[in-house]
């Protein structure tokens, strides 16, 4: 501390020992059993401070744009030190205060806090509440990831149907009738400076009149206990009851404890949930097994319409939410942006119910609308999480968002955000994208394990119910593969390749075509054909598409894989050179297994089969001399149904090509 | 008044632990963004030996990607160098940024001197100072001569260096 001399030098040219005394010491009086509401508020404030200091340390690295939003956030998260913790203790003190202004409203009520002349320290006290809601809602989009996009898009929609102000609302927070820069500059200002501001000046409203009451009371008590004046308290009036107690430290140091056990829990949950981790989701769920840990971060993936996202609201407001879809469609307005109105009016009107039904009741009144309410309003919230989490696709669902989130986390982290934008990481990312492209073009006829890609079945209406809709063409997942072709060898009337290309139109002459009448004639028990054999041939066709995660031959292999396909050299069951009047060279074109060179021309040829360009060439025109040719069943898939991009992204995914981390190699 | 003290204390304690809890990781978190990414010294292949013309300085533009926070450039300029060659085929590079703030210094080729625009400083061929605010003479670049193919390259390692200061200490 100052010197004595310093501190008076100061303090005759300010005045400041009197202004902390008139803060701090002055003798307050507390009513004994009602000192725990002067801890919530003040915690509220020590938060808010937590807030604030919080908010400025990520301004100096956030910035508001769609382009550089999620990379900054990124980069708080994984580049700077502390940066995960700060933003944590940002994130969850906001949630945290929520809850304290809950409580602090509910123990004002109890203490009658509303009653005259206080009523306009309950309304500030109310308005606070309502400016720190708006601070969560404004905040959550601030990243520009999955989750804050899309809860932005609803809660815009939602404040565009209010009645009257809707839309000119909506045009106002997102800068036009569009998301875009704006939007995002918009949020910006209102979060760190519009909101903050409001704050503070309800704040400081709400002390002076909590100030001038306690005054007040203390100045009647002086007077009461005062043998000098002609004065006497009734024996039924509350003054009574109170003692005069200062500020320091006998509040503080239970603010501070209350604050720091509040903090300690944020902290604690920040740690036990440091990620994106779901508890009721493994991210190994079907394909996604993701080649990499889920996201170590707190941040969806990069906001993007393309990608599917099931956008779920804050804990706070998900009643209204869950309401929408327990009423008729007409009602919906109602629920969304009448209902907040009301609840606020009900909220409001609180000091008027004494009026109506007398100091008892009304009090009793309150209590049970307040607490009821908020037993309703938790109970619709709880309701509506167990039903979502035991819908059929939730689990699926949230797993791949988790494995997106950490795709574009890892992505980043690796080659670093492009200038155009973060969405760009996934947009040219095939094991991202591979998935959705093959749903929306192949998986109508195709599948992939069993569904279309994403995971999903693709459903169609039977007999006026759901079913799983049956494939009409081969299941592509492993194809090209040594294993996936001996499968298809050994039975391709089997339904994972030819089994239902017969409800096709034409699809019943491959079905029962020449492929199929082959596998009858040379394989099985009767057929001159071992699985040894069948294995090497497959596996000297998928040579050819070479992809990552083949095995390199040996001679033998090779040998016989050649004799199968040329019927050169053939040996039989026994091991004696045979005749082989089956060989793949009759039709099939393949350099590598027919020495002369003379086969090809009558089904598809396998030069380069499965490669990217063969694949990429074959999906463009199925029907083309040296695939399909007149017996195609395939649609051709040009440039204006399936652009460049996408075709490259669907075959690299299809063949198992994308960026994988360093220790597979 | 025991009471009194006792609470004292105990608001000056939970009182540091809050501050505690808001100093450490803000003071973490802003001397973190302070630090810049360590440059690596990396050659760039510039130009022909051949191509250079004896006693006449030029230009050459250095390509490269650029990372800055958590966006990553595509290759794009990201500084340039004078080449001379001197009569005996001897190669000198200097940085074009002035030792003194920074500007891009150019080169007269009437006098034979690079000369700064900002604050009008001057350096020799050689690139000591001749006049002007500047506290150094400009920054030379290690050279090299690269085989590629049958053809001599001059490979020049470029760095930058803090300005406004006697000594040539690399940036990072």
């Amino acid at each position: 501390m100052l010197p004595q001399k310093a501190q008076q030098w100061i303090d005759e040219r300010t005045g400041y020992k009197n202004f902390l005394h008139a803060i701090f010491l002055l003798n307050f009086p507390t009513k004994r059993r009602s000192r725990w509401q002067f801890i919530w508020g003040g915690a509220l404030v020590l938060m808010m401070l937590v807030e604030m200091v919080t908010g400025a340390l990520l301004m100096t690295v956030y910035s508001p744009s769609e382009a550089s939003a999620w990379g900054s956030v990124h980069f708080i998260e994984t580049q700077v030190d502390l940066g995960w913790f700060v933003r944590g203790l940002h994130h969850y003190t906001a949630h945290m205060m929520i809850v304290a202004i809950i409580v602090h409203i509910f123990l004002v009520i109890i203490s009658a806090g509303y009653r005259k002349p206080k009523e306009f320290i309950y309304w500030t006290s109310l308005l606070i509440g309502g400016v720190i809601i708006g601070l969560t809602i404004t905040g959550n989009p601030l990243p520009w990831d999955q989750k804050g996009y899309w809860s932005y898009q609803i809660e815009t929609g939602i404040a565009g149907t209010m009645p009257v102000i809707g839309s000119t609302l909506r045009s106002l927070v997102v800068g036009g009738s569009e998301f875009g820069n704006l939007t995002l500059t918009r949020l910006y200002t209102i979060h760190v400076i519009v909101l903050p501001v409001i704050a503070m000046l309800l704040f400081t409203f709400h002390m002076a009149l909590i100030r001038r009451e306690r005054l007040r009371t203390a100045k009647i008590k002086e007077a009461a206990d005062d043998p000098e004046v002609d004065f006497q308290l009734d024996e039924d009036d509350p003054v009574k009851d109170e003692i005069t107690q200062p500020y320091w430290p006998y509040q503080t140091t239970r603010t501070l404890v209350l604050t720091l056990v509040l903090i300690g829990i944020v902290i604690i949950q920040m740690i036990v949930y440091p990620a994106l981790k779901n508890q009721h989701v493994s991210v190994g769920h079907l394909d996604w097994e993701a080649d990499l840990p889920a996201s170590e971060i707190k941040l969806e993936a990069p906001a993007d319409s393309s990608i599917p996202y099931v956008a779920r609201p804050e804990w706070f407001v998900r009643f209204l939410f869950e309401l929408r879809h327990m009423v008729p469609k007409e009602m919906e307005v109602l629920v969304t942006a009448v209902l907040p109105g009301v609840i606020l009016a009900v909220l409001f009107l609180v000091p008027f119910y004494e009026k109506v039904l007398g100091e008892k009741w009304g009090q009793r009144v309150a209590i049970i609308v307040y607490v009821g309410g908020l037993l309703i309003i938790s109970g619709i919230s709880w309701y509506g999480v167990k039903m979502e989490r035991s819908a059929p696709n939730y689990a699926l669902n949230r797993s791949q968002e988790v494995a997106y989130a950490a795709r574009a986390s890892w992505l980043a982290s690796q080659n670093g955000v492009p200038p155009e934008g973060p969405d760009f990481l996934l947009r040219n990312d095939p094991k991202s994208m591979g998935p959705l492209i093959f749903a929306r073009h192949c998986g109508i006829c195709h599948t992939w394990n069993g569904h279309d890609g994403t995971g999903h079945n693709i459903m169609e209406m039977k007999d006026g119910k759901k079913v799983k809709a049956t494939p009409r063409a081969s299941d592509l997942a492993g194809f090209a593969t040594t294993q996936w072709l001996t499968e298809f060898l050994m039975n391709p009337r089997s339904p994972k390749f030819f089994g239902h290309v017969g409800s096709t139109k034409g699809g019943d002459a491959i079905l029962n075509g020449d492929m199929s009448d082959w596998a009858d004639s040379y394989v099985g028990p009767e057929g001159i054909l071992t699985k040894a054999d069948i294995e090497a041939v497959a596996a000297l066709v998928a040579r050819e598409a070479n992809r990552r995660d083949f095995k390199p031959l040996s001679e033998e292999v090779v040998k016989r894989g050649i004799s199968v396909f040329s019927g050169i050299d053939f040996k039989d069951k026994s091991g004696k050179v045979a005749e082989f009047y089956g060989y793949c060279a009759q039709c099939h074109a393949m350099k590598a297994g027919d020495p002369e060179e003379e086969g090809g021309g009558a089904a598809p040829d396998f030069n380069g089969y499965g490669s990217e360009k063969w694949l990429a060439d074959f999906i463009r025109k199925p029907g083309a001399e040296r695939f399909y040719g007149d017996k195609n069943i395939m649609p051709a898939f040009e440039e204006s149904k399936l652009s460049k991009h996408d075709l490259n992204l669907l075959v690299k995914w299809m063949r198992g090509e994308w960026q994988r981390p360093e220790q597979e190699k | 008044m025991r009471r009194r003290k006792f609470l004292k204390h105990c608001t000056s304690i939970l009182g540091s632990l809050y501050a505690t809890i808001l100093a450490v990781p803000a003071l973490g978190f802003l001397f973190s963004t302070l630090k810049r990414g360590k440059q690596t010294e990396k050659p760039y292949r510039l130009a022909r030996l051949n191509d250079l013309e004896p006693g006449v300085p030029q230009r050459f533009t250095i390509i490269d990607q650029r990372v800055d926070a958590w966006t990553k450039y595509p290759s794009g300029p990201i500084g340039s160098v004078w080449l001379s060659k001197s009569q005996d085929g001897a190669v000198t590079a200097f940085s074009s940024t002035c030792p003194h703030l920074g500007c891009v210094v150019d080169y007269v080729a009437g006098d034979e001197e690079y000369f700064c625009p900002c604050h009008a400083a001057t350096f020799q061929t050689d690139g000591a100072m001749v006049s002007g605010p500047q506290p150094r003479g400009m920054d030379e670049l290690k050279t090299t001569i690269e085989t590629i193919r049958g053809d001599q390259w001059v490979m020049v390692e470029y760095q930058k260096f803090e300005t406004g200061i006697a000594e040539k200490v690399p940036i990072g």
